[in-house]
């Protein structure tokens, strides 16, 4: 069974140097109107460079861009669409952090590319790094979507046509449809879909299953076509216990869930078994207590055994952009550590004798 | 509002007080000095002064506009959680996170047992007091908040950094309610966040809360009160402060 070291999407864009601080004060001065638009594209660029560099520094077998680009996890995907307008500020679930919220205007539709150039730009940039000892073949890239339920869940509509949720949610899900075929073109071999809002909201389960099923059926049509991808859905932000049987039931080929929420989740998933592989989100990404390295080890061999498809991943609860820098890269080395610690006991425990 | 309340308090207020939250936007000169102290070219006396400057403008300001209960606006601090978190012990401050769009701040670690070492706002509400015959109303953030706005490296677990900001919180009440306070303000804006943990949040303003002779208000923003409704009518204070407008007022 291998154990894969992921990143849950974001990283911090920021550190307390003045190097780290270069998309800070870019974004400031172009609001003054001293730097140009095409400043703040070079200063977002070498951020990303620098939070690939730090995954993959760190550990990380299959990085993301870091989500550096984006606003906030809504506005940058449903802001590039037709008849979609940016609104005011809403809090981002439980987080002390904040989005602004989308306004149809009409049905919401992909006119362009939404995230592929930024996947492009973030897999040339791992290509142009060095492999670091122990990783050769084994680094991989992919691209983050917010799912459409999320989306059309944390959306609302001036249009009555787009006022039902289900209408919403079918409409971002034609457009990322239309991406994740876009990105599988691309070369990408793995996408990560983000619901979070399913585990908030569990009585609209037909509408973001449908919607999900749009990725999933694209999904395959791409595999047919000889650009085989993989599409892992992430959940996070709330207690993963009482949707985890329906949850794994998924047409997806990877299931994130969110341990920092329930204790009894490990008990619950070695229970019932996992019939894909699963990403693990047991380090919390939005508190700086490090973990101990031992406690999380048990857990991760625990459910080991119990998930199916020959492959886990072990990543932080959800994305890092909530932690200070040092705080982030510290939590993607305790991933490290965690996996050397169960392969250590995996190679103790093949030494036994029988 | 508890007219009732007020009345027992000595309050004559009209039949709808005007108010306001609790912040007024910082002079350009003040902005200034507050940087400039942060790179020490100007004395903690010196960024004081013109923090005084700022409030009597802002005290002022209120009057002529008829407010009713007043704020002292808030001059003296930045971040809501963070001004408490840097002056109680038990606290560090971490490197910066973001809050959204192009804005940072330092988040507050909790990495030790959480003391009240002396009164905190108690000389800011008093001085804004002197320079007016209306109330002012006493101003802290509420124990929720500020546990659910920082890190724990120490607590076990959230309800129990919550307890132990709660009685912290209190004695920073109780020290404005002896210095003559009438009417405190404890914003909770991140109640909503986790309606599970509602009960965590009333436990803890009522140690905030019980027993003490004042009007208390709690306040909160960017929520989706209706997850929380009714249940948050079981807080322990006499007035609820919602802000509506970023929903485009569907919340009322």
């Amino acid at each position: 069974m291998a154990l894969i070291l992921s990143s849950s999407g974001s990283y911090p864009r920021i550190g307390d140097s003045p190097e780290l601080q270069v998309l800070r004060r870019t974004i400031a001065a172009v609001d003054r109107g001293e730097r140009t638009p095409a400043d703040l594209s070079d200063a977002e660029a070498a951020m990303t460079r620098r939070a690939v560099e730090e995954q993959v520094r760190a550990g990380i077998e299959l990085v993301t861009d870091g989500l550096i680009r984006w606003y906030d996890p809504v506005s940058h995907l449903a802001g590039k669409l037709s008849n979609t307008q940016i609104k005011g500020l809403l809090r981002f679930f439980d987080t002390n952090t904040y989005f602004r919220q989308p306004v149809l205007t009409g049905r919401p539709a992909r006119t362009a590319p939404m995230v592929v150039d930024e996947y492009l730009f973030a897999a040339n940039a791992l290509g142009s790094m060095p492999t670091p000892d122990g990783k050769a073949g084994r680094l991989g890239i992919k691209p983050v979507l917010t799912g459409p339920y999320t989306l059309a869940k944390l959306s609302i509509a001036e249009d009555p046509v787009m006022r039902p949720l289900e209408a919403r949610a079918m409409a971002f899900a034609e457009a990322l449809a239309a991406e994740v075929r876009a990105l599988a073109e691309a070369g990408a071999q793995f996408i990560q879909v983000d619901e979070p809002a399913i585990l908030k909201y569990p009585q609209d389960w037909d509408v973001f299953a449908r919607a999900l099923n749009s990725l999933a059926i694209v999904r395959q049509d791409a595999g047919r076509q000889g650009k085989p991808v993989k599409l892992a859905l992430c959940v996070y932000f709330n207690d993963c216990v009482p949707l985890y049987a329906k949850l794994s039931a998924l047409p997806v080929d990877v299931l994130r869930l969110d341990f920092t929420y329930n204790p009894k989740l490990v008990d619950v998933v070695s229970a019932a078994g996992a019939p894909m592989p699963l990403a693990l989100g047991l380090v919390d990404g939005r508190n700086t207590r490090l973990e101990d390295v031992a406690t999380v080890a048990r857990q991760v061999e625990k459910l080991l055994p119990r998930i199916a498809g020959g492959v886990a991943f072990l990543s932080t609860s959800s994305g890092l952009e909530y932690l200070p820098r040092e705080k982030a890269f510290a939590k993607l080395q305790l991933l490290g550590k965690i996996q050397a610690a169960v392969e250590g006991q995996r190679a103790r425990g093949a030494q036994q004798p029988a | 509002m508890s007219r009732e309340k007020l009345q027992q308090l000595g309050m004559d207020l009209p039949l709808f007080p005007t108010t306001s939250v609790g912040s007024f936007p910082k002079p350009d000169y003040l902005v200034k000095a507050r940087a400039d102290f942060n790179k020490g070219k100007i004395t903690a006396p010196q960024l004081e002064e013109l923090e005084r400057k700022a409030t009597a403008f802002w005290i002022a300001k209120q009057e002529e506009l008829g407010i009713d209960v007043l704020v002292d606006g808030e001059m003296y601090r930045g971040d809501m959680v963070a001004y408490f978190a840097e002056r109680l012990p038990g606290f560090t401050t971490s490197g910066v996170v973001r809050s959204y769009g192009n804005r940072y701040y330092h988040k507050p670690i909790v990495t030790g047992e959480v003391r009240w070492p002396k009164p905190i706002t108690v000389d800011w509400w008093k001085y804004a007091q002197s320079l007016t015959k209306k109330p002012v109303k006493g101003m802290l953030t509420g124990p929720y908040t500020v546990m659910d706005w920082s890190f724990n490296e120490f607590y076990p677990d959230r309800k129990a950094t919550c307890m132990a900001l709660a009685a912290v919180i209190r004695k920073e009440v109780e020290a404005l309610v002896a210095a003559g306070c009438k009417i405190v303000q404890i914003d909770e804006p991140a109640l909503s966040v986790r309606p599970e943990e509602l009960a965590i949040a009333i436990e803890a303003m009522h140690v905030v809360t019980d027993g003490l002779d004042a009007y208390f208000i709690t306040h909160a923003c960017y929520g989706a009160f209706e997850y929380i409704y009714p249940g948050m009518l079981d807080m322990p204070v006499h007035n609820f402060d919602l802000e509506m407008s970023n929903s485009d007022l569907h919340m009322i």
